[in-house]
């Protein structure tokens, strides 16, 4: 809690939720980073489970460098909005949840990445993608969907 | 026009369901937040072929994802409807909220002028094709358009009345 109340106190923390664009334009870039990180690691997962049939795996795949960079902005973006409530916030069961979402759901990803990059090739050419692949598939489309439910929820509860 | 367009949402069925269901506002927000990520997702994928990037993509191919685009537009237009009529005072005055409903306006002519003038020609672009100049500038200005409505969205509480 000390660390914390000192994180609060950092000249961060007051920039953050002490000025006047502050508060403002760190939300705003965790909604762009947000839009681009979840976006497109939907549209993988879907992908992976056999929607939008047409379009190639590798299509989607190379699209993944974009979504780690959304997910860069909102990892800074969202310790900068941490650093303003900090005490407040590892308190917080939504917020709790919303971290623990997003550390499975970036694993999922991650791994999707990994078979997706060794595989892409085959599924395109009518392999079947394998059911492993499509279970993470999953994971990654609830994880990601906890975090945005969680996280709305942060702001309420 | 402002008062008269509040005085009518207050009067609303959907003015008193917000209202009365403490749990309608973070969930219409929630609704909101899925489809703001389908609706840019796959609109990221869409325009920065258009504007020449991922080359190795055919057009064709990322053009299939155009119906999530329109689902995410349509869940975001439906909750959008709840707050404005949730909350029409919060709303209907705020400059935030102006911009966000011009840069809509702005995006769809941008999608329009998409339909009338690229639609064919991108339609038989091959992989590794090249795009042409307008269609670099439509979407790059669709990404601008699109992602500025986020912004002024996420701007509506910290901005006033203007």
């Amino acid at each position: 809690m000390l660390l914390l109340e000192w994180l609060e106190r950092s000249a961060l923390a007051d920039w953050v939720a002490g000025s006047l664009w502050g508060y403002p334009i760190t939300l705003v870039s965790h909604g762009i980073g947000f839009a681009i990180v979840v976006g497109i690691i939907f549209m993988l997962s879907f992908r992976l489970l056999g929607m939008f049939a047409g379009i190639p795996y590798q299509t989607v795949l190379s699209y993944m460098r974009l979504a780690w960079a959304g997910f860069l902005l909102n990892f800074i973006s969202g310790c900068m909005l941490f650093s303003a409530q900090a005490t407040f916030f590892v308190t917080s069961t939504p917020f709790l949840t919303k971290i623990a979402a997003i550390v499975i759901g970036a694993v999922a990803a991650v791994l999707m990445q990994q078979k997706a990059r060794e595989g892409a090739r085959d599924w395109d050419s009518g392999t079947a993608v394998p059911s492993k692949v499509k279970n993470m598939a999953i994971v990654s489309i609830v994880c990601w969907s906890i975090t945005i439910i969680a996280g709305r929820l942060t702001a309420y509860l | 026009m402002v008062q008269n367009l509040i005085d009518w949402a207050l009067g609303t069925s959907v003015h008193t369901w917000v209202l009365s269901n403490s749990w309608a506002w973070p969930a219409m927000e929630t609704l909101h937040f899925f489809g703001l990520c389908f609706m840019l997702g796959a609109l990221i994928i869409i325009d920065t072929r258009m504007m020449g990037y991922f080359k190795s993509v055919s057009f064709d191919a990322v053009h299939r994802l155009l119906p999530w685009v329109f689902i995410g537009f349509g869940v975001n237009l439906i909750t959008g409807f709840v707050f404005l009529l949730g909350d029409p005072s919060l709303y209907a005055p705020n400059i935030g909220f102006h911009l966000k409903l011009i840069l809509i306006v702005l995006g769809g002519l941008n999608a329009a002028l998409y339909y009338w003038k690229l639609h064919g020609k991108l339609g038989q672009l091959e992989t590794n094709g090249d795009t042409n100049s307008l269609a670099k500038l439509v979407g790059a200005s669709s990404l601008v358009f699109w992602f500025g409505v986020l912004i002024m969205g996420r701007m509506i509480p910290y901005v006033g009345t203007g």
